[in-house]
């Protein structure tokens, strides 16, 4: 397997685009991490698409606005963790050595409201929305550990406080603890302020070999790890640990192997925050904490900026926003922009290992469909 | 007996697969579960394959309570067709299995882990076109 190296990044500013369609948004953050990279669009062996909303050969649509086709060009869903998989396809693309170039770009278009339901997801048809999904999650965490409702509160101040420094989130506004206890209960123990908002964005990353990666004017990041697993069946009953929290927890294990580190090792991470709950648990899941002591991690500032372990210096998917295809992709632009020192006021100093984790995809049984994690280093 | 699967099966629509049900003369509901004959892993919905370790030898098992409540959630937004807000949350079943469903007619203060709950049928979405949809259900157990 050939070292991988991401070369250049792009994204759009996240927000609502009610008026715009992909093919009129992604194709700017593919041209800016094009012009980032300094490679020359011709470089490009390959083309890998992340989209859950965005219908039939998406990519095809977006780079043909471009005139950027003729080479293969890959559309990947896996719901919360498409980004990821597509950068993961990527990855394996350039590490094999079929390519040298390769774009990876997540984008998405959400519908307002709640993400509707697989068909065969039947735990949704007796009222587990997705949001009620994490909930049952955190009221767990809550019996078990003591998790308390203001230190769940505190990792959407805290998203929000980074968010407020990002150019590119959705919502760029402070909240506080108070203002997030009193938003409104979607499921409780989780109010509004502490589940994404419906974003549309697009992200882009070109990625390529050592080879390449030597010639091309940013400072080159190199894929330490790229980790994709899928849910299996556990027994909580049996005392097994929940599918959703195993599955993070085997992703995070082979990605620490792969990249040969502990997390002890990571600087600064973006982890999957679709809820509030969901940035507390992969902790624990990740190996940032024992088992129980996620709350305590947030409350005392570790995960903060100017914490030891930042977590989520974008903004996370609770401010920067969650075009879900858009999301893993976007994570890995955040964060191989810390590592170049070029994140501004929200610069993590002397970054030298980032993690980017997403999972998602509701699916009764295995919990939930797909995990990535990446482990990113200068 | 009656299953009001026998119902859904005749309709044209998809359905959620939540899984089927028996009533019996007593107003006892029984989840249709099945049991793996290789490795003893009792699953609810059905699963012909075992979904612990694959083995295709299962035969169908009636899972019946009382259930112990492990951690539930109080539902306050959800897509049109139920009463909120709306209660859902898992009950164990003697250490074998845990089974999502709706809680009906429980307080506030009663909701508690360890809480025990009786299954029973209600009436749980009203679809698109007003048709009442039903599903297997848990209420605090009656002393």
């Amino acid at each position: 397997m050939r070292e991988v190296f991401v070369i250049g990044s792009g994204m759009i500013p996240f927000g609502r685009f009610p008026q715009l369609m992909l093919e009129d948004f992604a194709g700017k953050a593919v041209s800016e991490a094009l012009s980032d990279s300094g490679v020359d669009r011709k470089q490009i062996g390959m083309a890998v698409f992340s989209t859950s909303n965005g219908g039939r050969v998406a990519g095809q649509r977006v780079l043909r606005e471009l005139s950027l086709t003729g080479m293969p060009i890959v559309n990947v869903e896996n719901a919360c963790a498409g980004g990821g998989t597509s950068l993961h396809v990527g990855w394996m693309a350039v590490a094999s050595g079929l390519h040298d170039v390769v774009l990876v770009v997540g984008m998405e278009k959400m519908e307002k409201g709640l993400i509707p339901p697989n068909p065969g997801e039947y735990e949704s048809f007796l009222g587990k929305t997705l949001p009620a999904k994490y909930a049952l999650r955190a009221s767990k965490h809550m019996q078990r550990y003591g998790l308390t409702k203001e230190q769940l509160a505190m990792v959407s101040v805290k998203n929000h406080r980074a968010g407020a420094l990002n150019p590119n989130a959705h919502y760029q506004e402070e909240v506080t603890l108070e203002q997030v206890l009193l938003s409104r209960p979607v499921a409780e123990p989780l109010t509004l302020l502490q589940c994404c908002p419906t974003t549309d964005g697009a992200a882009a990353l070109i990625i390529a070999s050592a080879e390449v990666a030597r010639r091309v004017g940013q400072k080159p990041v190199r894929i330490a790890a790229s980790v994709l697993k899928s849910g299996i069946y556990r027994n909580p009953a049996k005392g097994q640990s929940a599918s959703d929290d195993d599955l993070a927890e085997r992703a995070g294990l082979a990605a620490y192997e792969m990249a040969g580190m502990q997390p002890s090792d990571v600087n600064v991470a973006e982890v999957h925050d679709a809820f509030t709950i969901g940035e507390i648990l992969a902790y624990e899941n990740l190996g940032f904490c024992p088992r129980g002591e996620g709350g305590r991690l947030v409350e005392e500032g570790v995960t903060s900026l100017g914490g030891r372990l930042p977590v989520n210096p974008s903004g996370g998917r609770l401010s920067l926003g969650h075009p879900l295809g858009a999301t893993g992709v976007a994570q890995v632009v955040e964060l191989s922009r810390q590592l170049q020192a070029r994140s501004g006021a929200r610069q993590v100093g002397g970054a030298k290992t980032a993690l980017a984790h997403v999972q998602g995809g509701s699916t009764p049984g295995i919990g939930t469909g797909a995990a990535t994690v990446h482990i990113l280093t200068v | 007996m009656t299953t009001k699967t026998e119902k859904v099966e005749a309709s044209t629509k998809i359905r959620p697969r939540i899984g089927r049900w028996e009533v019996d003369d007593h107003n006892e509901v029984a989840l249709l579960g099945t049991r793996c004959a290789a490795c003893g892993e009792v699953a609810f919905p059905e699963h012909q394959i075992c979904v612990n370790c694959g083995s295709e030898s299962t035969e169908v098992v009636r899972i019946k309570g009382p259930a112990t409540l492990r951690n539930y959630t109080i539902v306050h937004q959800l897509p049109p067709g139920y009463e909120r807000p709306w209660v859902v949350g898992y009950g164990e079943f003697d250490g074998q299995l845990s089974v999502l469903a709706p809680i009906v007619a429980a307080s506030r203060d009663e909701l508690h882990e360890g809480l025990s709950l009786s299954l029973c049928v209600g009436v749980t979405k009203v679809d698109d076109d007003g048709e009442e949809m039903y599903s297997y259900q848990f209420t605090p157990t009656k002393a």
